[in-house]
């Protein structure tokens, strides 16, 4: 383990961001949930469950789609996605988590769902499940810090039970990515015909399970970019392709559905409602696929940055359409996230860029740190951010 | 060792597919569209709209004429002896009622309450709905019309009350109720 981290001016960046969040929430605690959210009867959910638990969640789906694809569908060519997806998975559901404890104000109380028996509830299942799969992931990544401290026989029993752990992660997150959806089926009078559905479940999991490939595909970019490494464009490559299978499915039951569903003439209606589906469907779905069926793309860094940062997009527009701009209101109520919620959310997202910035370096994360630098490109990241990092790389 | 730079990406590429599969999904939209219209279209009867439904427009008033005018104070019941009383008699019941504390009877109503309570004695055969047909024909098809019932065995009207039923029919019909009234 390297023990010797400077930070850099991008740390730092990082920590502001976070410092504001913090004083935000601070703010929120004292002087209650109205003196910095907008939200209201209308509208309450807001950007703090579309951007801050619902597509959190769904991105936090890496951890569960990779661990999935390589464990067991075994395909071990991607293996060296697996620590940084288990990683980001339990960073980004711990976000959500903490920003489900801003949201709800009692943070204390947040035990009673546990507690509280309630098995027709979806949001029971929710909570649940969120609560076991942080466990879970929590015990999948223990054993990059245990190997690197030398705690063998606790590291020995981890990898026993690792198998087990492994399935009920994986079983635990098809529960409730699903179980999201299943909460605002519940809801069929106030979302728009364009995004609610009975098959809402399913298209929350699927939606996770497409965005988990993306966020791989972007963390390694950047990863390689910051700690100067070369990518592996070919296991790259070969993981757009699958990303393109993911979407064109999604695309394919998305619009089946509604068809299905006789909503073609919301879709083709001259409303606000339409645009947004468009700019979902346009952006988020049909011109990654375009992307990601070309050759070309799937060899190259910013066709394949291009491509999965619209999927990552088209997936946080799904969850706000679900969740916020979907909803039916009469037309004087309004509802513009304020500073105040978007700044939360920033701190908190800065919050787990930053912590897994910073195991990155000490931590054995990424395996192509491990292996001798090939890479004729100089990295992005000032030379401190690497301090460290460069001499596992070479020893 | 030289790495082989990645071939370049074509925006003309991109536009082309990304043409054709929103062409594509706008295709099977206006397809599904069309299959909506088209089943909305098989699932109408053939006949539009039937005589009665026509006639329902307009209805025969005789319904709201009688609540408005006799039921305050009467029963349903009471009005059924009317139905075996002479034109003339009926409407001098009404004049009486007319004078009474209370009873309020607009002098415009008197002729309309008569020809109401004239059209009655058609109910005891005939359901509204078959009544308001009525509307739709001329002066001289209702005479013809109320002829032929007259001559039905057990028809309860006389021969020398056609010419009654038939003006009172047809007062009901030229006098309209505002919308108010209805």
């Amino acid at each position: 383990m390297n023990r010797r981290l400077r930070l850099t001016w991008w740390d730092f960046t990082l920590l502001a961001v976070m410092a504001i969040g913090a004083a935000l929430t601070l703010v929120r605690y004292a002087r209650g949930i109205g003196s910095v959210a907008n939200i209201n009867n209308a509208y309450p959910w807001g950007w703090w469950v579309g951007y801050g638990i619902t597509t959190m969640i769904a991105l936090g789906g890496v951890g569960f789609t990779i661990t999935a694809l390589v464990e067991i569908l075994g395909r071990h060519r991607y293996h060296s996605l697996l620590r940084p997806a288990v990683l980001m998975g339990l960073l980004l559901y711990a976000s959500a988590i903490v920003m489900l404890m801003v949201e709800l104000g009692r943070p204390w109380k947040v035990w009673m769902i546990l507690v509280s028996w309630a098995p027709t509830a979806a949001l029971y299942e929710v909570g649940w499940c969120a609560f076991l799969y942080l466990n879970v992931l929590v015990l999948e990544f223990a054993q990059v810090p245990l190997e690197q401290l030398g705690f063998r026989r606790m590291l020995g029993v981890i990898r026993v039970i690792y198998i087990p752990i492994m399935l009920l992660g994986v079983t635990l997150s098809h529960l409730h990515q699903s179980s999201l959806g299943t909460l605002m089926t519940l809801i069929p009078h106030k979302i728009n015909v364009l995004w609610w559905s009975d098959q809402l479940p399913l298209l929350f999991l699927f939606s996770a399970m497409m965005a988990g490939p993306a966020i791989a595909i972007l963390e390694h970019l950047a990863a390689a970019r910051w700690l100067g490494f070369e990518p592996r464009l070919g296991m790259l490559a070969g993981l757009a392709r699958i990303e393109a299978w993911l979407v064109g499915l999604f695309l394919a039951f998305q619009l089946g559905d509604l068809i299905a569903r006789a909503g073609v003439g919301a879709m083709l209606s001259p409303t606000w409602f339409a645009v947004s589906f468009w700019v979902e469907i346009g952006l988020g779905l049909l011109l990654p696929l375009v992307l990601l069926m070309m050759p070309e793309v799937r060899q190259s860094r910013a066709g394949l940055a291009t491509a999965c940062s619209l999927i990552v997009g088209g997936v946080l527009l799904h969850r706000l359409n679900v969740a916020v701009i979907g909803l039916r209101v009469r037309h004087w109520e309004s509802y513009t996230p304020s500073l105040g919620e978007v700044g939360i959310t920033l701190g908190i997202t800065a919050g787990a860029i930053f912590v897994f910035g910073v195991l990155a370096r000490i931590l054995p994360i990424h395996e192509e740190l491990d292996a001798p630098r090939t890479s004729p490109h100089r990295a992005a990241a000032p030379d401190a951010a690497l301090h460290g990092v460069r001499e596992r790389a070479l020893t | 060792m030289i790495t082989e730079p990645p071939p370049p990406i074509s925006g003309y590429r991109i536009a082309v597919l990304l043409v054709v599969l929103v062409n594509l999904i706008l295709t099977i939209a206006l397809i599904t569209q069309l299959r909506e219209v088209q089943q909305r279209l098989a699932s109408v009867p053939a006949d539009l709209a039937s005589k009665r439904d026509v006639a329902a427009l307009r209805p025969l008033p005789v319904r709201q004429i009688l609540l408005k005018n006799c039921v305050e104070c009467h029963s349903t019941r009471r009005l059924g002896p009317t139905v075996s009383m002479e034109p003339a008699e009926i409407q001098r019941t009404i004049e009486r009622m007319q004078s009474h504390p209370g009873a309020n009877i607009p002098e415009g109503e008197v002729q309309r309450i008569g020809a109401s309570l004239l059209v009655l004695r058609c109910a005891r055969c005939h359901g509204e709905e078959t009544l308001n047909l009525m509307v739709l024909k001329t002066e001289p098809e209702r005479i013809a019309t109320i002829r032929r019932m007259v001559a039905l065995p057990g028809s309860g009207v006389r021969s020398d009350q056609v010419a009654s039923i038939a003006q009172a029919f047809d007062m009901l019909v030229r006098h309209w109720p505002a919308p108010g009234e209805r």
